[in-house]
């Protein structure tokens, strides 16, 4: 088996900038006034929780993907 | 004892509970509705229903439950044929595990949720049943605002607890599995206009990790049994970025995400995605979406033999790479309109296509004893696809919301 090492160094590596970079975002804060339009379903990451909640179980099991899918418990889905 | 003995023993309390808070969002109590059905290549289809109910408690508290039921039909009935001859009415397919009669899932979830002023979480409870397998399991979630809310920090975690007892002429394999995940999401605005996200993830899976119904097939057409590590340990980085804008009125905006997937059984996945939002007069918004997925199967996804530690044909662990094309209409119907004739608040209709390719999985050219399914150069070695070519499946989706 390949060893897992190298690549977690990445993820964990691209994770870690990411981060920082966000934090250091922080204290520029948008005004509580000028956010409505955050909170826009067009603007929200996930945009409908109860069809994100089907696709995240259905999605990988129905293409075959095996990609980092939280939890992959759940069903067989066979 | 199992799974469904601990649940029987704790009088079923579970199914008060469960996941999927957004703590900054606050709670709005509703009735969603949804239907998707799934089609493919292989006359495979999929009908999904689902509902999720949530109700406002006193103190920032609401409850919310989920239910899903889907049935899988006919799943690669011709695989099974070629390998094993006409299926019988009950029998199960040799290389899918789908049966000629449809497959249904019972799944339930339910989660009391908190929103405060910057503190919100969950705690839920899930658990699915099908003919052969069982699943349940808790999880927690928690975030906190920073900077007046312009900052989320958040964590989850769940632990599963799966029972696969195969049919057919798989009785006796499978088994038990654990499966936990935690993750950590931080969240950010940037701009009245732009927010960006990122979420990790550790992923870990111990007991049985395969798939009976799946066995590998052997240079000489003959069936082996399926081996897998009993050990999976990976972790996985995403993140996004959402940038709205004003046309008129009416807002937009586009998406960027990524994502990387790593794990200890040398699988790896890249995977892009952008998505296009744009609200239009009459409370209308159109979505396209279009999603690029590759990756890199694990070690030990290769021509199966005998004399292999491990060996597989489950096509989750191959290498491919699909595309996903997506388009949405949702739309809310006038209050009047709603108040007269009991119509749902919100309703949408989308579509989803996706190609899966498999071309350079380097497995079409060998297993010359290998069926083949009528095409010599095709030998189809796992579950549902065809080694070393494109395959097609789509969804469509329907969903209607009620406000209360």
């Amino acid at each position: 088996m390949k060893t897992p090492v190298a690549s977690f160094t990445v993820v964990l590596a691209a994770a870690a900038i990411f981060s920082t970079m966000i934090l250091c975002c922080g204290c520029a804060a948008v005004p509580q006034k000028d956010r409505e339009f955050l909170a826009d379903p067009a603007m929200r990451p996930v945009q409908d929780e109860l069809e994100s909640s089907l696709e995240g179980h259905n999605q990988p099991l129905r293409e075959g993907s095996a990609g980092g899918q939280a939890g992959d418990g759940g069903g067989c889905g066979c | 004892m199992g799974v469904e003995d601990h649940l029987r023993r704790a009088g079923l309390a579970a199914l008060t509970i469960c996941v999927c808070a957004q703590a900054a969002d606050p709670i709005r109590e509703r009735l969603d509705i949804r239907y998707h059905r799934y089609h493919d290549a292989n006359g495979v289809d999929d009908d999904l229903g689902a509902l999720l109910f949530v109700k406002k408690l006193a103190g920032g508290f609401a409850c919310q439950w989920e239910q899903t039921l889907d049935a899988v039909s006919g799943a690669s009935r011709a695989l099974g044929k070629d390998l094993r001859g006409e299926p019988r009415p009950g029998d199960y397919d040799a290389v899918t595990g789908a049966s000629p009669i449809a497959e249904t899932r019972h799944a339930s979830r339910g989660a009391f949720v908190y929103a405060g002023h910057t503190v919100g979480g969950s705690l839920g409870f899930y658990y699915s049943r099908e003919d052969d397998y069982v699943s349940a399991g808790p999880s927690l979630s928690l975030q906190r605002e920073f900077f007046s809310g312009n900052f989320t920090l958040g964590a989850a975690a769940s632990s599963n607890s799966d029972d696969f007892h195969p049919l057919g002429r798989f009785t006796g394999l499978g088994g038990r599995k654990r499966v936990r995940s935690a993750d950590l999401s931080v969240a950010q605005s940037l701009t009245p206009l732009t927010q960006a996200s990122a979420v990790f993830s550790w992923l870990a899976w111990d007991g049985y990790l395969g798939h009976p119904y799946l066995p590998p097939v052997a240079g000489d057409g003959t069936l082996l049994e399926e081996n897998l590590p009993d050990r999976r340990r990976g972790a996985a980085a995403a993140a996004q970025i959402v940038q709205g804008y004003r046309l008129g009125y009416l807002l937009g905006s586009l998406s960027l995400s990524g994502k990387r997937y790593a794990d200890d059984w040398g699988l790896r996945s890249a995977e892009g995605e952008i998505r296009w939002s744009q609200h239009l007069p009459g409370e209308t918004l159109v979505r396209l979406r279009g999603r690029l997925y590759h990756q890199d199967g694990a070690a030990f996804a290769n021509v199966p033999s005998a004399d292999q530690r491990y060996r597989t044909a489950d096509v989750r662990l191959f290498t491919f790479t699909s595309m996903l094309l997506g388009a949405k209409l949702a739309a809310s119907f006038p209050d009047a309109w709603s108040e007269a004739w009991y119509l749902p608040d919100r309703w949408d209709i989308g579509y989803e296509g996706l190609i899966r390719d498999t071309r350079g999985d380097d497995l079409a050219s060998i297993q010359p004893g290998a069926p083949t399914n009528g095409d010599p150069a095709r030998p189809r070695l796992y579950q549902l696809y065809g080694s070393d070519e494109y395959y097609r499946q789509g969804t469509w989706a329907f969903g209607m919301g009620f406000d209360y």
